[in-house]
């Protein structure tokens, strides 16, 4: 999958990471979101969440990982976030629901939040 | 017909929906944005749950009357102005102002928004 | 990695529903080192097709954005060489956006769900109608079947 996550700040193992993405008006997909007004997708936000519990969970000298996203609750944005910014993205994991692994995830730019999620990820079936 | 209890449960499981909370959490007493986190995306999430389960049409600044906030004349130095706080009680004659009048400080307008608001609206709107 | 996520459009009950496509294949320049379709992706697919069915309401004169996503789930997975069919359900209408439902699914077996709010594009963010602007549109809407070529 495209590299979201530019750069690891901080790594609890298993517990809390704190990760930066830069956006580059360079990257694709601003080319049609939208076409002379490039705004980061919230869908993208919610992948860039998803990597950062990827790292967290795995060991960064392992290959392939086995989380995929399996659920996401009350993603809210407060701004748009734009070519020429950096988003920091924090995910906490929470007390387990089940067989998935729920995390809470912040985003913010320059201090200011940006985005919210809660959202879970589970380990991707045999035979993948 | 609904009863009182009919629509008090219909609006917590709107407000539950919307805020992505466990309808135990959702109390008359509770204000949307101090107990229950509610943003400025979640009270139109609100105004859409609302008028699916009651079959009702919300015109825009009926229920959550933004002027408030936009209107010169509705606030001076962070205070609202008698005619600001004749506005609210005209757009919420359900609404209960005295300890608002108290203090009318325009910051304090959202802890008029409680679950408990938005059941005598529904209750007014259905005429009751 | 581009970010047009829907194909085709099969179906468009304009103010109502929608019912389109999505081809996954490992031509779209994103793959790694995974072997499914990213769910965010899935949700995306979800959220254009819905973003197309509230503008069509309005002749595609105005633009659309994500105003909040409610819920998603992922129950499986997409692969390469899979059809996404999407179909959209608008389960709340406003002037401001709708409140909308949907469904991804390969043959039957659902890939992703979710309910999500689109809302109109704030006036001050509205692209200006340039003849560009509006012709790049209109080759869009040709593309995915929803408008025919000669169609204005």
């Amino acid at each position: 999958m495209y590299d979201f996550i530019d750069r690891v700040l901080e790594c609890e193992s298993g517990q809390r990471i704190v990760a930066i993405k830069a956006l580059a008006l360079n990257e694709e997909f601003f080319q049609d979101h939208f076409p002379g007004a490039p705004v980061l997708p919230g869908a993208m936000i919610l992948e860039g969440f998803v990597q950062a519990a990827r790292r967290c969970l795995d060991d960064p000298a392992g290959g392939g990982s086995p989380w995929i996203l399996h659920a996401a609750a009350n993603l809210r944005f407060n701004r748009f976030v734009s070519p020429g910014d950096v988003l920091r993205l924090e995910a906490k994991r929470e007390e387990s629901e089940g067989g998935a692994t729920w995390f809470s995830g912040h985003a913010t730019c320059d201090g200011e939040t940006v985005c919210r999620v809660r959202f879970a990820v589970r380990r991707r079936a045999e035979g993948h | 017909m609904l009863d009182e209890q009919q629509i008090v449960a219909k609006v917590r499981t709107c407000v539950a929906t919307a805020l992505g909370k466990d309808e135990d959490e959702v109390t008359q007493e509770k204000v949307l944005s101090r107990d229950l986190e509610a943003e400025s995306i979640d009270y139109l999430d609100i105004t859409f749950q609302l008028e699916k389960a009651f079959g009702i049409t919300i015109q825009k600044d009926e229920l959550f009357p933004q002027k408030i906030f936009q209107d010169d004349a509705f606030v001076k130095d962070g205070v609202v102005t008698p005619k600001g706080v004749a506005y609210l009680r005209e757009k919420l004659p359900f609404a209960d102002l005295s300890g608002f009048q108290r203090d009318p400080k325009v910051a304090r307008v959202p802890e008029l928004f409680t679950v408990g608001l938005l059941v005598n609206y529904v209750k007014t709107k259905l005429g009751r | 990695m581009r970010y047009l996520l829907v194909d085709r459009f099969l179906e468009l009950e304009v103010g109502r529903r929608a019912v389109a496509r999505k081809c996954v294949s490992r031509g779209e320049r994103f793959w790694k080192d995974l072997p499914e379709y990213p769910a965010p992706l899935v949700l995306e697919a979800l959220l254009q097709t819905a973003g197309h069915l509230t503008r069509a309401a309005l002749g595609f004169k105005r633009s659309t954005m994500l105003g909040k996503i409610e819920s998603a789930e992922f129950p499986g997975e997409a692969l390469p060489g899979d059809t996404i069919r999407l179909e959209v359900n608008i389960v709340g209408r406003r002037p401001e956006g709708n409140l909308c439902e949907g469904t991804a699914d390969v043959d039957g077996r659902v890939v992703g769900r979710a309910r999500f709010l689109i809302l109109f594009m704030p006036p001050d963010r509205e692209p200006v109608a340039t003849p560009y602007v509006l012709d790049r549109r209109r080759r869009f809407l040709q593309a995915v079947g929803i408008k025919k070529r000669g169609d204005s």
